[in-house]
C-alpha cells in the first residue's frame, strides 16, 4: 500500500512537474533557437585537440559563414600549422538535400569531394559532431523531445535544466546521442553547459560554452569545450575577431575559391 | 653431543611434535598469503629493458596483447551470412566490460579509404547489421584494393577473418577468453567455424591451464609416492611419517613466499612434487636403517634403536641434503629469470626443512607410535638373493660394467650437441586444444599471431612526415619482409599510400608514399574528416613524433624470433640510428626472445655451478678427491644421458626442461653419496671387497631402490600431464634418477673394486 502511495504520489508529482515551471520546455528551446547569430560572420578560429596523454594539435584557421535563408554555406581556411597552410574546407549544410562538403589539398592543388557525413560522425578529428557543429548552439526540435528537469541557480546565473532525448531509436542510432541535458542560461537562452549520453546511456561528453559576450550585439560564445569522458580527448575552440559586420560574398563558397584563396 | 641431542628427543617427544605442528600451522599461514603470477611476463625481471619498451608500447599505443575470434567460412567470408555474423558478434563483444571502448577491430568497425569520383572515402567495410549479397562483393573489392587488410583482417585465402578486441587490463585475458570462447561455441553453423586466439588468449589461457592441471598431478605424484612408501615398508605409520616430513618441507618452502610476498609462479607448481620427492627419500633411508637394525639387534631397545638409527644417518642425510641444496642454488645463482630464481631458492629452504623435521619430528613420532617391525625386514636373506645377486655380478665384472658406462656417455655425448634452446609458448598446450588449433588458423591463413613491434622517435612533431623518414621506414618494412617467417607489416606509411592511391583515381601505380610531408599532413585531416580522433592511436602518437611499426610472424619459435631480433636490431643500429630518428624493438616476440636466450647460458652455468658445489660438498664430507669425484661421476653421466634423450627425441632446452639439470644433480647425487658413504662404513665391517659390494646392494640398495621408485614414478606422473612441458619435465627427471640411481651402484662399486685389485 505504502509502495502504491509512493508511486501515485511520483507520477502526479511528474505530471505536474512540467506545468509548475514559468516557461514549457518548448518555449525555452523556441527561445533557443530565435537568437539572433547574424546573417554571416568572419571569425578566427584557433582549434587545440588534446588526446589523453596531453598531447596536442593546434590548428590556427579563418572561417566564414553565411546564411541563405534556412541553408547555410561555411568555408574553413588552415593558417597553421605550416604544412596544413592553405588547406580549405567548404561546407554547404542544406535542409533538404544532403550537406556537401569539399577539401582542397595545397600539396596536389586538388579541390576533393569529402563524402556526405552522417549526423553522427565526428568532425574534423574533434570531439564534436557535424550535427554539433551544423546546429551551433540550436537544437533541432524535429530530432528531439524535451522536458524541463529543474531551474536552478549558480554563480548567480539562472538557468532551465533541459533534457533532449531523440524521439526515436534511429535517431539514437544516427545522432549517437541517447540523452543531451543543457543547462540553459535564463537571460540570454545559449546553453552554458550540455552532457551528452552515448547510444548505450553512458556518460559520453561534456560541453562548456566560456567567455560569452556581445560583439555587434550579438551574444557570442568565444570558447567551447568539448571534452569526451570515454577517450579523454578534450577539443578546445577559440573565436576571436568575431566580426557580424563584414561583408561575406557569395563567391567565397566555390570550389574555385577554395583553390584562389591559396 | 648428538648422542646426547637424539636421547633428549626421544625422550620429549610431545614438545618436538608440538614445535613442528606450531611450525607447520605457523607457515600454513603464511602460504595463505601466496599471490599468484601466472603471466609470461614474470618471467622476465621488471627492469629488464624489453620489459620497459613493451611496457611503453602500452602506454604510448595502448597495444596489449590482444585477443582474437576466428571466423572461418571455407566458402569464404565474402557473403552476407558470415558479414552478419562480424556485424553482430562485434557489437557483441564491443559490450563486454573487459573489452576497451571502441576496442574491436574487425570489418565492421575498421575504415575502408578508397577512392571514390573527385574524393576519398573513409568508411567502415560492413555498413549495417543486414549485408547484401551486392554488398558483400563490394566489400570484398575493396579488400582486393586494401593490401594492409589482406592477412591482417581477412586471411589471405578470403576464407577467414579476424575479430580482434582490445583488453582494458590483461589481467582479464582469462575471463574474456572463456566469454569469448562460449560467445565462439553459440555462434558456430555447418559451414562456419569460430576459434578464439591470440596471444593474450595464450597469456589468459595458460596460467589456468597449467594450474589445473599441476593440481591434479601434484597430488597424483604426492598418492603414488605414498603407495611406493608402502610397499617398502608395508606400514601405514610409516607413510604417516613421510607425511609429516613432506608437509613440515613443502608447507615451511610454500610458508616462505608467502611471507616475503614471493608470487607462485608457473613453475612453482613443480616445487611440492620436487620437495615431497626429497623428503620421502630422507623418511626412507631413516626407517630403512631402523628397521635394519632391529632385525639385526632385536635385543636393543626401542629408543635406543631409533637414537643408534639417527646417529648412523643424521650424516649422510645431513649431506644429501647439502648437495641437494647446492643443485638448487646452481639453479638460483645462474638464472636471470625471477621464478627460477625463488624456485631455487624456496626449494632450498624446503629440503633444509626436510632435514630438519627428518632428525627431529621424525624420531619423536617414532617413539610415540612405537614403531614395531616392519614385516619386510623380518628375514634378512630373502631380501639378500636377489640384489645381492647384483652385487655380485657387478664386484665380479667391474670392467664390463665400466665399458657399458662408457657407452652411455658416449651416447649422452653425441645427443649433447644435438640439444637446440628453443620454446614456443603455444606448444604448452596439447595439440588439440582450440587454442593451437586457432593459432595454426591465424599463422596458417593470416600473416601470423605472433607480433615485432618497433617503435619508432623522429624526435619533433609531425617528425614522422619527412621524406626520408617515411622512406627510411617503408625501407624497413621491406627489408623486415625478406627474413623468414616475417608475412608483413602495419604502418602509417601503408596507410599513406593508401590514402594517395584513393586520391589519385584509385591508380594501383600511386600506391606509394605521399609526394610531400605537406601532403602527408594534409591527407590525415583529410582522413579526419569523418573519423574519430583517437583513430590511428594504435599507431602513431597525437603530435605525429613517434610511430610504432607492426611486423607479423608466423611462428611463435624462440629461434626464429632470434634470427628475426637480432637481424632487424642490427639493421635498425645501421639505417635507423640517428639523431633524429631512432627506433627500439618492442612486443611479444621481443620479450619471448630476451625471456628464454638467458637459457643459452645459464642452463650450464647451473649445471657447472651445481657440479661444482657438489663436488665441493663431498670433498668436504669424504676428504677425498677421489671419493668426491666418484660422487660427482654418476650426475654426470645421469645429466649426460637426458642430454641425449633430449637430442635424439628433438626435446627443446626450453624455459622447463632447462630445470630438470639441476633438480636432477640435487635429486641423483643422493644416490652417489648413500653408496659412498655406505661402502665407508661396510669397510669397517669387512675387508673382502665382494662382500662389501653384496652388503651394499641387499642394504642401502634396498632403500635407495625405494628411494629411486618413489621419486621416478611421482615425476613419471607428471608424464600424463596435458601441458606439454610438464610431461618433458617429468620424464627428464624421472630418467634421471633412474640412471643416476643405476650408475652410482654401478660405477662406485665397479671403480672399488677395480681399486682394490689393482692395490692386491
Amino acid at each position: 500500500m505504502k509502495n502504491i502511495l509512493k508511486t501515485l504520489t511520483t507520477i502526479v508529482g511528474l505530471s505536474l512537474g512540467s506545468s509548475l515551471f514559468a516557461m514549457d520546455a518548448l518555449e525555452v528551446v523556441k527561445k533557443v533557437n530565435e537568437r539572433e547569430d547574424g546573417l554571416s560572420v568572419v571569425r578566427d578560429l584557433k582549434m587545440e585537440l588534446i588526446d589523453k596523454r596531453g598531447k596536442q594539435r593546434v590548428r590556427e584557421t579563418i572561417s566564414y559563414r553565411k546564411y541563405y535563408g534556412v541553408d547555410k554555406k561555411s568555408v574553413i581556411y588552415y593558417k597553421t600549422p605550416k604544412r596544413l597552410s592553405g588547406t580549405g574546407f567548404l561546407t554547404f549544410d542544406n535542409e533538404i538535400k544532403d550537406d556537401e562538403q569539399w577539401l582542397y589539398l595545397p600539396s596536389l592543388r586538388k579541390v576533393r569531394r569529402v563524402s556526405s557525413a552522417n549526423r553522427g560522425d565526428w568532425f574534423l578529428g574533434t570531439d564534436f559532431s557535424y550535427e554539433d557543429i551544423k546546429k551551433e548552439t540550436k537544437i533541432s526540435t524535429s530530432d528531439f523531445d524535451f522536458r524541463i528537469l529543474e531551474e536552478t541557480q549558480e554563480k548567480g546565473i539562472s538557468y532551465f535544466v533541459l533534457e533532449s532525448t531523440p524521439k526515436n531509436k534511429a535517431l539514437v542510432k544516427e545522432l549517437g546521442y541517447s540523452k543531451i541535458v543543457s543547462w540553459i542560461d535564463k537571460d540570454i537562452f545559449i546553453a552554458r553547459k550540455a552532457i551528452f549520453h552515448d547510444e548505450r546511456g553512458g556518460l559520453l561528453k561534456t560541453l562548456l560554452n566560456n567567455d560569452i559576450k556581445k560583439v555587434d550585439d550579438i551574444w557570442t560564445i568565444h570558447h567551447l569545450q568539448m571534452k569526451n569522458h570515454q577517450n579523454k580527448h578534450v577539443s578546445n575552440f577559440y573565436f576571436s575577431n568575431v566580426d557580424y559586420k563584414k561583408e561575406v560574398k557569395d563567391s567565397s563558397f566555390t570550389k574555385a575559391s577554395l583553390k584562389r584563396r591559396r | 653431543m648428538k648422542r646426547e641431542f637424539f636421547t633428549w628427543v626421544t625422550k620429549n617427544p610431545k614438545k618436538i611434535m608440538l614445535v613442528g605442528l606450531l611450525l607447520i600451522l605457523f607457515f600454513a599461514y603464511g602460504a595463505t598469503k601466496i599471490i599468484k603470477d601466472t603471466s609470461a611476463d614474470a618471467f622476465i625481471s621488471k627492469d629488464h629493458p624489453a620489459l620497459i619498451n613493451k611496457n611503453k608500447l602500452v602506454e604510448l599505443f595502448g597495444l596489449e596483447d590482444p585477443l582474437v575470434v576466428v571466423i572461418e567460412n571455407t566458402q569464404g567470408v565474402f557473403n552476407p551470412k558470415t558479414l552478419d555474423l562480424v556485424y553482430k558478434l562485434s557489437e557483441e563483444i564491443q559490450t563486454y566490460k573487459e573489452v576497451k571502448n571502441d576496442g574491436v577491430t574487425s570489418l565492421s568497425t575498421q575504415k575502408n579509404i578508397y577512392g571514390v569520383e573527385d574524393g576519398m572515402e573513409v568508411e567502415n567495410f560492413i555498413l549495417n547489421k543486414n549485408t547484401t549479397l551486392s554488398q558483400a562483393k563490394q566489400i570484398e573489392g575493396h579488400i582486393d584494393s586494401f593490401p594492409l587488410m589482406q592477412g591482417t583482417l581477412v586471411s589471405l585465402d578470403k576464407k577467414a577473418t579476424l575479430i580482434i578486441a582490445d583488453m582494458i587490463n590483461i589481467n582479464d585475458a582469462e575471463i574474456l577468453y572463456f566469454k569469448l570462447l562460449e560467445l565462439a561455441d553459440k555462434s558456430k553453423t555447418n559451414d562456419i567455424k569460430l576459434y578464439v586466439a591470440g596471444e593474450g588468449a595464450v597469456s589468459g589461457y595458460m596460467g589456468s591451464y597449467i594450474d589445473k592441471d599441476a593440481k591434479v598431478l601434484n597430488l597424483l605424484a604426492g598418492l603414488i609416492i605414498m603407495v611406493v612408501l608402502y610397499i617398502a615398508f608395508r606400514k601405514l605409520g610409516a607413510v604417516l611419517l613421510a607425511n609429516l616430513v613432506i608437509l613440515g618441507s613443502t608447507i615451511t618452502a610454500l610458508g616462505f613466499m608467502g611471507m616475503n610476498g614471493v608470487a607462485f609462479f608457473i613453475i612453482t607448481n613443480a616445487l611440492p612434487v620436487v620437495l615431497i620427492g626429497i623428503s620421502v627419500a630422507d623418511t626412507i633411508h631413516i626407517l630403512s636403517t631402523f628397521f635394519e637394525r632391529r632385525r639385526d639387534f632385536p635385543e636393543e631397545k626401542h629408543k635406543p634403536a631409533i637414537v643408534e638409527t639417527l646417529l648412523e644417518m643424521w650424516r649422510p642425510i645431513g649431506l644429501t641434503t647439502l648437495t641437494t641444496m647446492a643443485g638448487f642454488l646452481g639453479l638460483s645463482l645462474s638464472s636471470t629469470m625471477p621464478p627460477m630464481i625463488y624456485f631455487g631458492l624456496f626449494a632450498m629452504v624446503g629440503v633444509a626443512m626436510a632435514w630438519l623435521f627428518s632428525v627431529t619430528v621424525l624420531p619423536a613420532m617414532m617413539t610415540l607410535l612405537k614403531l614395531k617391525q616392519s614385516s619386510r625386514f623380518i628375514t634378512k636373506e630373502k631380501q639378500n638373493q636377489v640384489l645381492g645377486k647384483l652385487g655380485h655380478l657387478v664386484a665380479t665384472y667391474p670392467k664390463a660394467v665400466l665399458s657399458f658406462v662408457v657407452l652411455i656417455a658416449i651416447f649422452g655425448l653425441s645427443g649433447f650437441v644435438k640439444v637446440i634452446v628453443n620454446e614456443n609458448r603455444i606448444t604448452v598446450f596439447n595439440e588439440n586444444e582450440p587454442i593451437v588449433l586457432a593459432d595454426k588458423v591465424i599463422n596458417g591463413r593470416f600473416k601470423g599471431s605472433h607480433y615485432l613491434d618497433i617503435l619508432i622517435d623522429s624526435s619533433s612533431p609531425e617528425g614522422l612526415f619527412e621524406l626520408d623518414v617515411m622512406n627510411k621506414i617503408e625501407a624497413l618494412q621491406s627489408y623486415a619482409k625478406t627474413l623468414p617467417y616475417v608475412q608483413g607489416s602495419v604502418a602509417y606509411t601503408d596507410y599513406l599510400k593508401q590514402m594517395n592511391k584513393s586520391l589519385n583515381e584509385a591508380d594501383e601505380k600511386q600506391y606509394v608514399l605521399p609526394p610531400s610531408p605537406e601532403a602527408a599532413s594534409q591527407y590525415f585531416l583529410l582522413y579526419s574528416a569523418r573519423a574519430a580522433a583517437d583513430d590511428f592511436e594504435d599507431i602513431l602518437d597525437y603530435d605525429f613524433q613517434k610511430a610504432n611499426v607492426r611486423i607479423y610472424i608466423n611462428t611463435g619459435e624462440y629461434i626464429h624470433d632470434k634470427e628475426i631480433v637480432t637481424k632487424i636490431q642490427s639493421y635498425l643500429d645501421k639505417h635507423i640510428s640517428s639523431e633524429n630518428l631512432k627506433a627500439q624493438i618492442s612486443g611479444r616476440a621481443n620479450i619471448d626472445y630476451h625471456w628464454v636466450k638467458p637459457i643459452e647460458t645459464s642452463h650450464f652455468q647451473s649445471v657447472g655451478i651445481s657440479l661444482l658445489l657438489v663436488f665441493l660438498m663431498a670433498y668436504a664430507s669424504f676428504r677425498s678427491l677421489g671419493t668426491a669425484t666418484l660422487v660427482t661421476v654418476p650426475v654426470v653421466l645421469s645429466i649426460l644421458m637426458i642430454y641425449g634423450i633430449m637430442g635424439y627425441n628433438g626435446i627443446w632446452l626450453g624455459i622447463g626442461t632447462s630445470m630438470f639439470a639441476a633438480i636432477a644433480i640435487g635429486l641423483g647425487v643422493d644416490f652417489a653419496v648413500h653408496t659412498a658413504q655406505r661402502f665407508e662404513s661396510l669397510m669397517e665391517q669387512t675387508s673382502n671387497i665382494k662382500e662389501q659390494v653384496i652388503l651394499l646392494y641387499s642394504s642401502t640398495g634396498r632403500a635407495l631402490f625405494f628411494n629411486a621408485m618413489a621419486l621416478t614414478l611421482g615425476f613419471g606422473v607428471l608424464a600424463s600431464s596435458k601441458v606439454v612441458p610438464l610431461v618433458e619435465f617429468g620424464i627428464l627427471v624421472s630418467v634421471a634418477i633412474v640412471s643416476s640411481f643405476l650408475f652410482s651402484l654401478l660405477i662406485i662399486p665397479a671403480v672399488m673394486v677395480l681399486k682394490k685389485e689393482k692395490k692386491s
